[in-house]
């Protein structure tokens, strides 16, 4: 039997927590506000006049025995703001990481399984969207924490593959999910393009962002000295640099800026951005830096 | 300067391959190295790089530069680099001091051996300090009690522990170790000194002198007269007379007239006066008779220089014929039987007398057993068969004797085939048994070995002095060979001599079988010997009594005598003589090895220092600035 992705202790722990958004979706209502349009639900909201085509389940059998006259109940419909998920499956997801820690894609799956299952308990639905260079097959997750075994299997069974091209998932995820919902992005934001760009198209759609930016000890701050010849694990690239302290510096600046430009991108279209490496644990990520941006 | 552990072939090999393996690691290390990373974006342009890579080659060479040094400062630590000339290095001097048996004589007020040590101290401490010494005992053998040391100490104790022994110098051998010790030790080679009386075994060639001789000699007089060797005999016929015959030797140079004594268990024989010639020998005879062991002693006056050679003790066993026991009832018949070898004497006993308080050396039981068995040797003719010492397997009323066993002692010379004997007992043989007769089936004359608890003893199954073998001339050789098997002592022919440790020469007999001889020390160890042109060699470098058995004959060599050598040995014209001059050097070539070492540790702690921790520490120092500008991700959500 496979290692779960995320052990019992750790999902029991999770309960407490839950998705936020901020933003308001027009025909939904996003945060705790309730919806006031009547439609299919448990809440009870008024009665009208009974039309012909109504459904007669609904009738409302107990006033008609009363007034002679039949009644509709209508319930508050509960609108839910779809929870998308897009995990980055790409190559890079594999590389950048430190002997000792565990690989980017691995920690990004790992990650994405208790996002769901935080989902699930809260009865929301979660959309697990793989990309690469282009959107891959989804998964929804839906009907609460006892569907979190399907969601998990799905997640066990993505592998890492292709390369990063964000204006062609921006593209497609625009066009297959109209709905505006909270699009949770996991991903090491390492494009050989300009990710900033359709990033931005996402949030223009008016779609609530989080980005989760993952990075390996060795993508930030590369170890070694000396002469070295670098491949670019998604295009194979070579590059020779000799590498001392001064261009470590330089390139560990580069980095930091990059994640700048994404958190400010993220904040000035009203979504959040987490950034972290992977060597934090799991856990520690999830009730540390995670759980502040959402804000609990 | 100079190498001592290694050639300089060797150092610079060791140098070549440990300094390629290092400039190889090296190579290796700076080699590019490989890596994928998930992007290139962050590198800076390629132009920086090549700026710093020139940068880098301008600073590495001096890593290989210091791991080099220290690796060549280090191996020629180990090959104990010297600073100096190789003549300031020690030479190495052998030192023989004469053991041999004139090193007992006297010296002035002390020994020969007190002059030699004095002498060779006083050559030790004219040696300069570095000079190493090797010191040996020379005597028969060259034995060396030191190693080649500088150590005043150890040198002088091995000197003082040097004690005289008994054997002849063997100065040729002895040089000949002292060259080989030299050539071993590899180093420069000093003198050779002897130190000694100068008298060997044999003469020396020219050729055996080594040219870095030195000579010291005591001062001591050689005019001595000793004894070579003193001889005992006992007389074939009659075993009481014993003729004994002593050997003297004048060593010196003039003739010396000196007076023998000798005396055998306190009874002195009369002196006599032996005039000598210069190295001449020659003997003095004495005949006696007696039945009682004795010591028997010889002794040469005036005392001379050397006294160990001067009196000579032997110690002669009882003798006379073997007593036998013969409890019969026809004393009349048997005793033509056993008087008829003078070698023993038989005293006749009725059965009924068992035992009796006055006991032979071997008892015969004719015809009967008695309750208790002898704690002697004994010859049991024709027992009971309920009696018998062994047991009786059947009973054989027409037997006719098929085989006699010539190949062993006690079958020898009996030839009567085909014998009939009316009344025989098979006995029944035991592993260790010797069968002397056999009928078909089986023996019926039986000698037993002594085990344990019972002494030897022989068995004859039938009446020897009944039927066809009473006329023959069997009988009478059975019964003398059967006595020699249970009491051999008393048949041997016995020769006893005194002579010098050393080699010993026994001549023998053209009959004597070389595979017959033994010869074995008083703990009844064996020695090795050799039997050359019908002569028997052996050699003992200390002072032992052999016993050489042959057969029915037995020769005691009390080798106790010192050998004392009779050559003078003169000193070539060209050896050096006399304690050489202080020569001053009181230094030896300075040992750099120390500060090698150390430098060589240093140039690695160094190349550690600047090349290995420092960038091992700049790495860490880089990663944990970077982690601390990570940006807070609070900060970002707010």
């Amino acid at each position: 039997m496979a290692e779960p992705l995320v052990d019992r202790g750790f999902l029991e722990r999770l309960e407490r927590l839950t998705l936020h958004w901020q933003k308001s979706f027009n025909g939904l209502v996003g945060g705790h506000n309730l919806s006031r349009f009547a439609g299919p639900g448990q809440e009870f909201l008024d009665h009208r006049n009974f039309h012909q085509g109504d459904d007669l389940r609904a009738v409302n059998w107990r006033a008609f025995m009363r007034f002679e006259k039949l009644f509709l109940k209508m319930f508050q419909v509960e609108p839910r703001v779809p929870v998308r998920l897009l995990v980055d499956v790409s190559v890079s997801m594999t590389a950048g990481h430190a002997p000792k820690d565990l690989n980017k894609f691995d920690y990004a799956r790992k990650l994405a399984a208790a996002l769901v299952y935080v989902g699930l308990v809260r009865l929301d639905s979660i959309l697990l969207q793989p990309f690469s260079s282009r959107l891959l097959d989804p998964f929804l997750a839906s009907g609460g924490r006892h569907r979190f075994q399907p969601a998990e299997n799905f997640l066990r069974g993505l592998t890492p593959d292709g390369k990063t091209n964000y204006l062609e998932t921006a593209r497609q995820f625009l066009s297959e999910y109209p709905q505006r919902g909270l699009v949770i992005f996991i991903s090491d934001f390492l494009d050989d393009g300009d990710c900033f760009k359709p990033l931005q198209y996402i949030a223009d759609f008016g779609h609530e962002v989080l980005f989760i930016q993952l990075w390996g000890e060795e993508d930030r701050t590369p170890s070694g000295q000396g002469e070295m010849e670098l491949t670019d694990i998604e295009s194979g690239t070579l590059l020779k640099i000799a590498l001392d302290e001064s261009a470590r510096e330089s390139y560990t600046a580069a980095f930091d800026e990059h994640s700048a430009a994404l958190r400010k991108l993220a904040i000035r279209n009203g979504g959040r951005y987490a950034g972290f490496s992977t060597s934090i644990p799991l856990e520690d990520a999830m009730f540390g830096p995670l759980m502040m941006v959402q804000g609990g | 300067m100079f190498f001592l552990n290694l050639t300089a072939g060797e150092f610079f090999t060791l140098l070549g391959v440990v300094g390629g393996l290092v400039t190889a690691l090296y190579l290796l290390d700076k080699s590019k190295r490989k890596k994928v990373v998930s992007t290139l974006r962050f590198w800076t342009p390629a132009r920086s790089a090549e700026e710093l890579q020139s940068r880098r080659r301008m600073r590495e060479p001096w890593s290989l530069i210091l791991q080099l040094l220290g690796l060549a400062l280090l191996l020629l630590a180990i090959a104990q680099l010297q600073w100096g000339s190789k003549l300031w290095r020690g030479k190495d001097h052998v030192l023989l001091i004469d053991t041999s048996a004139w090193s007992a004589g006297r010296s002035g007020d002390g020994t020969v051996l007190d002059a030699e040590k004095r002498l060779a101290r006083q050559y030790v401490q004219a040696l300069p300090a570095s000079d190493r010494v090797m010191v040996v005992r020379v005597d028969a053998l060259a034995t060396p009690v030191s190693p080649f040391t500088s150590s005043r100490r150890q040198i002088m104790s091995a000197i003082q522990e040097t004690v005289s022994q008994t054997s002849a110098l063997n100065l040729e051998q002895a040089f000949s170790f002292a060259t080989q010790a030299q050539n071993w030790a590899d180093g420069v080679r000093g003198e050779i000194v002897y130190t000694g009386a100068r008298m060997t075994a044999g003469e020396i060639t020219d050729a055996g002198v080594p040219a870095n001789l030195r000579v010291l000699t005591p001062e001591l007089s050689r005019e001595h007269v000793g004894i070579r060797r003193l001889a005992a005999k006992r007389d074939q016929q009659e075993s009481n007379s014993w003729d004994a015959t002593v050997t003297l030797k004048n060593f010196g140079v003039t003739s010396h007239v000196v007076r023998l004594e000798a005396q055998f268990a306190g009874t002195h024989f009369s002196p006599r006066s032996i005039e000598l010639a210069p190295h001449q020998e020659a003997s003095a005879e004495y005949s006696f008779v007696t039945s009682t062991a004795g010591e028997l002693t010889a002794s040469v006056a005036p005392a001379d220089v050397l006294s160990t050679d001067q009196d000579v003790h032997l110690r002669l066993p009882k003798s006379g014929p073997l007593q036998v026991d013969v409890y019969t009832k026809r004393p009349q018949e048997l005793r033509p039987l056993l008087e008829a070898n003078h070698r023993l004497v038989a005293h006749f006993f009725d059965p009924s007398q068992y035992p009796t308080p006055q006991q032979g050396e071997v008892v015969v039981l004719d015809g009967f057993a008695p309750r208790s068995r002898p704690t002697l040797p004994s010859l049991w003719i024709d027992p009971p068969r309920e009696g018998s010492p062994v047991a009786v397997k059947g009973l054989d009323y027409d037997a006719v004797i098929k085989t006699w066993h010539n190949e062993t002692m006690l079958g020898a010379g009996l030839h009567a085939r085909e014998a009939h004997i009316a009344n025989a007992k098979i006995f029944e043989a035991l592993d260790g048994d010797t069968p002397v007769a056999n009928t078909s089936a089986g023996p019926i004359v039986l000698a037993r070995n002594a085990t344990g608890t019972h002494p030897k003893l022989a068995v004859i199954g039938f009446d020897p002095l009944q039927g066809q073998l009473k006329f023959e001339v069997t009988t009478p050789i059975l019964f003398a060979n059967l006595m020699r098997w249970l009491s051999p002592e008393s048949f041997r022919t016995l020769d006893l001599s005194a002579g010098g440790v050393g080699t010993a020469t026994v001549p023998l007999d053209p009959k004597e079988r070389t595979e017959q001889i033994r010869v074995v020390n008083d703990n009844g160890a064996s020695l090795p010997f050799t039997v050359r042109a019908g002569a028997l060699e052996l050699f003992t470098a200390e002072p032992n009594i052999l016993h050489v058995y042959s057969a029915d004959r037995e020769r005691v060599l009390s080798l106790t005598l010192p050998e004392v050598g009779d050559f003078e040995w003169k000193t070539p014209p060209d050896a050096a003589q006399g304690i050489p001059r202080s020569s001053g050097i009181s230094g030896g070539p300075v040992d750099l090895w120390k500060w090698l070492a150390v430098t060589g540790l240093a140039c690695l702690l160094a190349e550690w220092i600047m090349f290995g921790r420092q960038m091992r520490a700049r790495t860490l120092a880089a990663k944990s600035k970077a982690a601390a500008a990570q940006p807070e991700p609070e900060l970002a959500a707010k």
